[in-house]
């Protein structure tokens, strides 16, 4: 091995260790370095680039010398690394949504590393989609690439390469280098760590808002306009039962996957990790033959293999090069790479008012792997346009399957719910599972002013603050009043409601949806969904 | 050609001595036993080693003098020509081992005795990295048979 530094090149090596890292499950940002003693009196500085290579001439490393200790006068002890620790010390702001690529973002994240790469001061996969639509909150250099690598679901390579390179984590194993035995010391051993049958991701989407505040949304100005975070959850488990029955799945948290196809790409790329979660550590000969990122057959013994992904490779070196290296196993059934498209279509009432509604087509298309169980939160949808907020309930709370092993296309349907123009709120139809039904506040609302109800036969909502309530039977035609405090109808029986607004209006009203149940007269319970008053405007 | 004992540092030692020679094949520190039970042999290369007891007549003392301050010399090496086969090999080594004995007598005394160890600071034969690799793993023969009682075959 030698080492150029500058245009000098270093043979006398004494010794030389080399640590390159990836982290293929996309949870961290791991810090390659090499460590080397080099026989010379020259003063060598730090942040200069050291480029290890082997005595084919093979570039092995292309990294940042972080340290040098000259306190033997002979000897310079130098650590090298590959820069992504420099991304700490920047802080980038709040860039709003962007609609932009990848490429474009990435720019300005790794631009620390400029000095050392050039620039650009990396290079991507091609096969990397371009377009993204997302959030990015202040948060650091290095925080920013871990969002977008798992974004992207990829991983950034810095071992044999002249720049970090940004490579595809694929679910399965598409090129496999199987170790022969004979370059396999004695003996790889096996580390089992907690299995899960169900790993869930929380993907985020963000709608046009109006400029009024919602009680409970996240709320974040993009590209100038307001805009509802509203977060829900894509689930992959091993089979139907599984997914029914599994009520804590494992989360993959810590960033936020933009949207939809970020957020099922990431599942499908590390649900192997998860649902098998065993760990092979063992040394092999290599001669720059098996990289962190590469997929490999390692034996364990005379009959039995195991295959994953390498994650951490560290070198040691003689004539040849041995590596210590850490496998993520995954299990044969699990890591074939076979994840299959599912075109997800939204559905919305084809009338004028919402035909001009229109979801990006890369956010209704998702990526599961065939033969596995998933299930998608399904979210209200807001829409809002000159003026008229519309917002859409999905008929199904959630939708759940087996994915085919062929891309198939699943439908969506929504029903329109609220529309909010002029300060007229009309409820159309609300679904009868509970939940959070947020909404925007109602300014200037009049007094005793009817509201538009249309029945469809599940339970309608209201809102408060009302004095009273007045429902009606359906089936005896009876009108109550209730008080203003409770909600409003039980589940299909009422045909219309009135609401009498309290005199003197009310500026603001924030509402939230909860489950109550009260007695009813015969006996048994009634569901009522709750509405709760808040009345100032921050909540 | 001229008989030659050996020399250090193009200085000739003028009288006979014994020479003894050893070589080692160097194994780096990732040898070891593979998951097949074989054993794996990284090979910095093989490096010569001389041990040499002089012999000096009478009177040739200024010569040993000279030799002996040379030899314990405190520096990392010397350029050594040896006897190699049939002709000589030269190489850097480094003197260890150092050894002689005084007899003090009346009538004049003596150093004699001398001994010390050359080790080459560099393999005389090594294989490059791409020689290695092309090379490849020496084949294992098959498992011995047993055929005869007199003989076993390998």
């Amino acid at each position: 091995m030698k080492v150029v530094i500058g245009n000098k090149t270093y043979t006398e090596i004494r010794s030389l260790a080399f640590s390159p890292q990836v982290d293929v499950s996309l949870n961290t940002l791991p810090i390659g370095s090499f460590e080397v003693e080099i026989i010379t009196t020259d003063s060598i500085t730090d942040g200069n680039t050291a480029i290890l290579y082997d005595d084919l001439d093979n570039l092995w490393a292309k990294y940042r010398i972080s340290s040098v200790d000259h306190s033997d006068e002979k000897v310079a002890k130098i650590t090298a690394d590959n820069g992504l620790g420099l991304l700490d010390n920047t802080v980038l702001p709040d860039t709003g949504v962007y609609w932009d690529t990848i490429a474009n973002v990435l720019g300005d994240v790794l631009s620390p590393l400029e000095a050392t790469y050039g620039s650009p001061p990396y290079t991507i996969d091609p096969s990397i989609t371009a377009s993204f639509i997302g959030y990015l909150p202040e948060q650091t250099a290095r925080e920013r690439l871990q969002w977008l690598l798992l974004d992207m679901s990829a991983m950034i390579i810095t071992m044999g390469v002249e720049k970090p390179h940004i490579a595809p984590v694929e679910g399965g194993s598409k090129n496999v280098k199987t170790i022969p035995i004979k370059d396999t010391y004695y003996k790889p051993r096996r580390t089992f760590q907690k299995e899960t049958d169900t790993v869930s991701i929380t993907a985020y989407h963000y709608e046009k808002a109006n400029n009024r505040n919602d009680s409970g949304s996240e709320m974040v100005i993009l590209d100038g306009s307001l805009h509802i975070v509203k977060p829900y959850r894509i689930t992959l488990s091993k089979n139907i039962i599984t997914l029914a029955t599994d009520k804590n799945p494992t989360l993959i948290d810590g960033v936020k996957v933009m949207h939809d196809f970020s957020a099922s790409n990431a599942l499908t790329n590390l649900f192997p990790y998860y649902f098998s979660r065993s760990t092979v550590s063992g040394a092999v000969i290599n001669n720059d033959e098996y990289a962190p990122g590469d997929w490999v057959n390692i034996n364990m013994n005379d009959t039995e293999e195991a295959k994953g992904a390498i994650a951490s490779a560290s070198f040691s070196f003689g004539v040849q090069a041995k590596s210590d290296l850490e496998i993520l196993e995954t299990f044969s059934d699990q890591s074939e790479h076979r994840p299959y498209q599912m075109t997800t279509v939204f559905s919305f009432p084809g009338d004028s008012e919402t035909s001009a509604i229109q979801f990006t087509s890369e956010q209704n298309t998702l990526r599961f792997p065939a033969g596995f169980a998933y299930s998608i939160e399904n979210i209200f949808r807001h829409y809002y346009a000159d003026g008229i907020r519309y917002v859409f309930r999905p008929v199904n709370k959630v939708i759940s399957g087996m994915t085919p092993s062929a891309p198939t296309t699943k439908t969506i349907e929504y029903a329109k719910a609220v529309m909010l123009s002029n300060n007229v709120l009309t409820l159309i139809s609300v679904s009868d599972w509970a939940g959070f039904f947020n909404f925007y506040t109602i300014n200037g609302f009049s007094y005793n002013k009817d509201l538009d109800i249309q029945q469809d036969g599940s339970p309608v909502v209201f809102l408060s603050p009302v004095s009273y309530i007045k429902s009606k039977s359906i089936s005896s035609g009876t009108t109550r009043w209730w008080p203003a405090e409770y909600v409003i109808a039980q589940g299909g029986s009422e045909t219309s409601v009135d609401i009498a607004i309290p005199e003197g209006g009310v500026e603001h009203a924030f509402i939230n949806v909860n489950r109550l149940r009260t007695p009813v007269k015969g006996g048994g319970w009634a569901e009522w969904i709750v509405w709760n008053e808040k009345t100032t405007e921050n909540g | 050609m001229n008989t030659l004992y050996f020399s250090c540092d193009d200085n000739e030692w003028p009288w006979p001595c014994d020479i003894n020679r050893a070589a080692d094949v160097r194994l780096s520190d990732i040898s070891g036993l593979m998951l097949d039970k074989s054993i794996f042999n990284d090979v910095y290369g093989t490096y010569l080693s001389y041990n040499v007891a002089l012999a000096v007549p009478p009177g040739s003392e200024s010569i040993y003098y000279s030799f002996y301050e040379l030899l314990s010399a405190p520096v990392e090496g010397h350029a050594f020509k040896f006897p190699y086969n049939g002709g000589r090999v030269q190489m850097a080594g480094l003197v260890s081992d150092l050894r002689d004995t005084y007899i003090p007598m009346t009538d004049g005394s003596y150093w004699r005795g001398c001994t010390f160890t050359i080790s080459s600071n560099h393999p005389t034969k090594y294989m490059s990295l791409d020689e290695v690799i092309t090379r490849g793993r020496t084949p294992i023969p098959e498992q011995a048979t047993y055929e005869d009682a007199d003989e076993r075959y390998y």
